[in-house]
């Protein structure tokens, strides 16, 4: 269903259907950037939750400049990225590295069934800042425009495009002394 | 370079290496709604803990914000009448300091002010006319009474 379908049953009245159908639309997508965000199917659907439940309160105030999609990722985007600052921070004050707490539990985790060069990825990935991860994540596997990510962050596309190079040379890098190990 | 390259391009990285509990995509809604349902009633009905303790906790914090408020309006007051004392204070010390200086003494002062009190003392006393004239033969000359007779 396209979003000009579920803004038009939205504006006749019926909110709860609308907002049915774009939870159902949206849940997916929505679910696998948060989940490589984070890498935990708690963490994931913890995000998603909160995703929709803002779209919900926000959703009559929702100004059609902007497409349901980008707005939607954007509200998932920056509910990932807070909740890995929150990690972080976190992290700061305990022993183990957040970072590597994350790739540790990704391959005890039940709901993992990659390779070894795609947790050697998922690794490298998650030593990346937040937003960089964010922006890799958009550009690498979702094969996102740099329009639209630019739409979703609020970040130019010439910022975008360099932080995109320095996240993929930094993977790289990671990448290839982890597979030599 | 260019194959450290290649194994960021290897399709197979691309693939999504995640899987989720079964039946979890079709849960999504049913566990929103039932988390909008419970925010809905925690806002309409909140519950009897939190109607006692939030008028008091908002008390608390009208108290804390007053007390914020005054601490620092009190403790420049303070600082004021400290500053007004103290400024007393060393107006006090540089009269103290300029008697000191000029080397008055309290006794000094006290003999001028004794020789004043004479002083004035001696304008009201009355004297006779012998008196007056014994005064100008011991300390007046002749010619000088003369002159002013001219």
């Amino acid at each position: 269903m396209e979003d000009r379908q579920i803004l038009e049953i939205f504006r006749s009245g019926d909110e709860n259907q609308a907002f049915n159908l774009l939870m159902r639309e949206y849940r997916e997508p929505l679910y696998w950037l948060a989940r490589r965000m984070v890498c935990s199917h708690e963490d994931a659907d913890d995000i998603v939750q909160n995703t929709f439940i803002k779209a919900w309160n926000a959703f009559p105030e929702f100004r059609e400049e902007s497409r349901l999609y980008t707005w939607l990722y954007r509200i998932c985007t920056n509910e990932s990225i807070s909740f890995l600052k929150k990690k972080r921070l976190r992290g700061l004050f305990s022993a183990s590295d957040y970072a590597d707490a994350m790739s540790a539990n990704l391959t005890t985790d039940g709901y993992f069934n990659g390779d070894k060069a795609q947790a050697a990825l998922q690794k490298a990935i998650n030593h990346l800042p937040p937003k960089q991860k964010n922006v890799f994540i958009l550009r690498y596997f979702n094969e996102m425009k740099y329009e639209d990510i630019s739409d979703i962050t609020g970040i130019s596309t010439g910022s975008l495009k360099a932080s995109y190079h320095h996240a993929f040379e930094k993977v790289r890098e990671e990448l290839s002394t982890l597979v030599d190990e | 370079m260019k194959e450290n390259r290649n194994i960021l391009d290897n399709a197979d990285l691309r693939r999504n290496p995640f899987t989720v509990p079964d039946g979890y995509f079709a849960s999504v809604e049913d566990r929103v709604h039932e988390r909008l349902d419970e925010m809905e009633r925690r806002r309409l009905n909140p519950s009897p803990l939190k109607r006692v303790l939030e008028p008091v906790f908002a008390l608390a914090c009208t108290f804390a914000l007053v007390y914020l408020v005054l601490i620092p309006v009190r403790h420049m007051s303070q600082n004021g009448a400290v500053r007004m004392t103290a400024s007393a204070e060393v107006a006090e010390s540089d009269t103290y300091r300029l008697f000191a200086e000029d080397n008055v003494s309290v006794v000094n002062i006290s003999d001028y002010l004794e020789t004043e009190d004479s002083f004035r003392s001696s304008l009201d006393m009355e004297f006779s006319e012998e008196e007056i004239l014994d005064y100008l033969e011991h300390n007046v000359s002749y010619s000088f009474l003369a002159s002013l007779y001219e």
